[in-house]
């Protein structure tokens, strides 16, 4: 076995009187990768930027991170300039922030060759498209003077890579690297670390929240709960054996089903609520010349389907597809520049805001960042009662009262949460609150954007538990727009397929999920993280 | 992250109020700015002299016991003339600030929620605004219009307008994307009330800066149109003409100049360091970089 590259022990960290973590051990070695999972503020994060002393000022440290044998919370400033981006590297979340938008992706992968090898620029760039040619982007394609904004997320997230992997870090920390992308990306993306690690005979801590992506990549596993190891060993014992309760619960809940009467047998809807005819949208493109226009970009093209009332339907696709510009034309927030969108029997793609509103009463929305939903200046109250806004009479303040209390608590908040502000609520207990929202005008539909994949595994089996109650109790119809196909699998009846504007694929949710007919279908499949399929893997390869 | 970010943009009156103290130009500049208002608002009532009195037996005395700033050519008390003129200063400032907000802050949020062919007009239009240098075109215009308090109010004013309109457009159009917006529309709000409901509070913080650096904007352009004469006409004394004046005696009695020029720059200090102390304790993307 090869020496550790990194070793820590009993590592504590404290903010001001809080401590963040507690007695962290953790060893990770060259060519292996260490899966850092957790829920959020469970300290992986803190715990990266330890390693990288990246930690906030007021941050207090105790114990020891030894990085190939050397103690790093006792090195100088001048000496962690020379590891960080040289020996160790690091990959963050959100590849838009994590590159600098002015500069071109040449010039920031050469950066940091520059700086630690002292090469001319020259040389530097040079290295540097060697480096883009590995993580994917060859030169030919993708010229080094290239923007960020020119590039899709996935090829931004292999910029970043580059620039972490340039110099050949003998231990590299990816910091949800995948999170922001969609499945067919997530797999590419982690696909170029594995083979980073085997080629460069890296040591990798991924970290992530996503018990599916851990058990596929790494080889030992350590979970972290409030800033402490709950459990760590190797990756196949620890998720097949599931000896820590918490451990258990992890993973039950990132695969977790909803029990719903409503599930098998969706209610009779015979009556076609939602009913969308050959609707289009396109996008004017950049001028060519002073009157020219290239072709427009066609985000959606010639979809046609319908909803039927107390259905509940997955609309899934890659990121770009055009399953959200669908989303808004259907919420009347846009309008479709060709075909026809009818709604309750009204045609709403054709209806001035005026018209709307008994449109609108029947119909709500739930987004994916439970953060961004809110006005951060109005109570939460005011913001639920915000669609009581389209009753024909204005309610009484009482009777507004008791419409808010009784929304509240059918998504399990209590009434006295509407006097509070956004900030005070967690991210599982907005996205409830958003839901209690959507439900305050007994609408018939409610569109859900992505309403699960920025929750933490736990939250997001009860959020998905929510869902179900209500189609079961109130006869809800739902449009879940995903990119994740196990909450499609988890609450829906129906599911379309969308690529490139047009719907590919439709069906019962069971059939279209176990028997794809479409190659684009079979290709998001195949890229879902699955826990019981990675762990089952593990197990064999280990025996 | 960012839900910390927006979480952290809503403030308690108390954290705020704490935040402000910790912060030396916003205590600073809001001391001056106090300090000169009150000046103004104990003018109303008393001052030492009366300004509208000539005692040209008392005429250019250096500054004493009696006369704490001197008197002038006429003879008059310089601290109730700067007492009195400060009224002018603040409100021709505030009056011109006003119609800027008035006007611009409509205008830029109706330009931010219709988009299209309108707010390109209104952006053209606020940009052949801008290409005029200010204070000579206040110097046209009151040259034309007749000089005077009121037309001056005006010229200002009329410069601020797309300030504003910029200031909110540029607000607005980052909120009108977020998903709190987009629940408000399809909760049927018409963008009047979600502007009114949703967009104005979150960009208060930013017109309330901005008012600030305005307003000692404009009590410069009134002192420079006092200057040339197209300002406050006298008797009402200014701080503009009262430089004007001292200009020919700058030899024999320079505490003529000194004192109004020094009521100008400590002013206008007062309310930029206000302004820059306001923007780090409302902006929380700056603050975070602490």
């Amino acid at each position: 076995m090869t020496d550790p590259v990194l070793e820590i022990e009993n590592l504590s960290l404290s903010i001001g009187d809080h401590p963040i973590l507690k007695d962290i051990d953790l060893t990770v070695r060259a060519g292996e990768v260490l899966g850092l999972v957790g829920e959020s503020g469970s300290g992986k994060s803190m715990t990266a930027q330890s390693v990288m002393r990246l930690l906030p000022h007021a941050a207090r440290t105790a114990g020891s991170i030894r990085f190939a044998g050397e103690e790093i919370l006792a090195a100088s400033e001048g000496r962690m300039c020379e590891l960080r981006g040289d020996d160790i590297g690091m990959v963050f979340q959100e590849p838009m922030t994590a590159l600098n938008p002015v500069k071109t992706i040449g010039e920031q992968v050469a950066e940091g060759i520059r700086f630690h090898r002292g090469l001319d620029r020259a040389e530097a760039l040079d290295r540097a498209s060697q480096m883009l040619d590995r993580v994917g982007l060859p030169e030919s394609r993708f010229p080094l003077t290239r923007y960020p904004h020119e590039l899709s997320g996935g090829q931004r997230q292999r910029v970043v890579i580059a620039i972490a992997c340039a110099l050949r870090p003998k231990l590299l920390i990816a910091d949800e690297p995948t999170t922001a992308l969609d499945v067919v990306l997530q797999a590419q993306i982690l696909d170029l670390l594995r083979e980073l690690v085997a080629e460069d005979d890296m040591g990798l801590i991924l970290i992530s929240h996503d018990l599916g992506v851990v058990a596929d990549m790494a080889d030992r596993i350590t979970i972290l709960r409030h800033g402490e190891v709950q459990e760590a060993g190797e990756t196949a014992t620890v998720l097949r054996e599931q000896k820590h309760p918490y451990t258990r619960r992890l993973a039950e809940a990132s695969t977790h089903v909803p029990i719903w009467a409503n599930a098998q047998t969706p209610p009779d809807g015979e009556k076609r609520l939602l009913e969308l005819d050959d609707v289009a949208r396109h996008f004017p493109s950049h001028r060519t010349g002073l009157f020219r226009r290239g072709e427009p970009t066609r985000a959606v093209d010639g979809v046609s389907f319908s909803v039927r009332s107390g259905h509940s339907v997955a609309l899934v696709g890659q990121s770009g597809c055009g399953k959200s510009t669908l989303a808004r034309m259907i919420l009347a927030l846009d309008r479709p520049t060709a075909g026809t969108i009818s709604f309750d029997g009204m045609e709403t793609s054709a209806l001035d805001e005026h018209a709307l509103r008994p449109a609108r009463r029947q119909m709500q929305v739930v987004f994916q960042d439970p953060y961004g939903s809110f006005d951060p200046r109005q109570k939460i109250g005011h913001s639920v009662a915000e669609p009581l806004h389209l009753m024909d009479k204005p309610l009484t303040r009482p009777e507004r009262r008791e419409r808010i209390a009784a929304a509240v608590e059918e998504v399990g908040m209590q009434p006295s949460d509407a006097t509070k502000y956004p900030h005070e609520f967690s991210g599982g207990q907005r996205q409830r609150l958003a839901i209690a929202r959507a439900i305050i005008t007994r609408p018939k539909l409610v569109v859900a954007d992505e309403p699960v994949s920025a929750l933490d595994v736990s939250i997001r089996a009860q959020i998905l538990d929510l869902f179900a109650r209500l189609n079961d109790d109130l006869g809800l119809a739902f449009l879940f727009i995903t990119h994740d196909l196990t909450v499609a699998r988890a609450i829906t009846h129906d599911v379309m397929v969308m690529d490139h504007g047009k719907i590919i694929e439709s069906g019962r949710t069971g059939d279209v999920l176990d028997h794809p007919g479409h190659e684009v279908t079979r290709r998001l499949i195949a890229a879902a993280p699955d826990l019981q399929r990675a762990i089952q893997r593990r197990s064999a390869g280990v025996r | 992250m960012a839900g910390e970010l927006i979480a952290t943009e809503h403030e308690d009156w108390r954290h705020f109020v704490g935040k402000a103290l910790r912060n030396r130009s916003f205590m600073a500049g809001a001391l001056i700015t106090v300090l000169v208002v009150a000046v103004a608002l104990v003018s109303f009532v008393w001052t030492p002299y009366d300004v509208t009195k000539l005692i040209i037996a008392d005429r250019l005395q250096a500054p004493s016991g009696a006369h704490w700033f001197g008197t002038d050519h006429f003879g008059r008390d310089i601290l109730s003339m700067i007492m009195v003129g400060s009224r002018n200063s603040i409100a021709v400032a505030l009056i011109a600030v006003g119609i800027g907000i008035a006007i611009g802050v409509p205008l830029g949020t109706l330009a931010a929620a219709k988009r299209g062919a309108l707010d390109e007009i209104l952006m053209r239009a606020s940009d052949i605004v801008f290409a005029f240098p200010a204070l000579l075109s206040a110097v046209m215009i009151t040259a034309i219009f007749g000089p005077g308090a009121v037309n001056a109010v005006i010229a200002i004013g009329i410069f601020n307008i797309p300030v504003f309109a910029r200031v909110a457009r540029g607000g607005a159009l980052a909120l009108w994307p977020r998903e709190f917006v987009l629940a408000a529309r399809a909760s049927g709000k018409r963008a009047g009330l979600i502007t009114v409901q949703h967009i104005l509070p979150n960009i208060a913080n930013l017109l309330v800066v901005q008012g600030t650096i305005q307003f000692s904007l404009g009590i410069l352009a009134e002192a420079g149109l006092s200057y040339v004469g197209l300002g406050t006409q006298p008797p009402a004394p200014s701080w503009g003409r009262m430089l004007f004046e001292a200009q020919t005696m700058m030899a024999i009695a320079p505490h003529m100049a000194i004192v109004p020029g020094v009521a100008i720059i400590v002013t206008v200090l007062g309310l930029n360091l206000l302004g820059d102390g306001l923007r780090d304790v409302l902006d929380p993307r700056l603050r975070r970089q602490r």
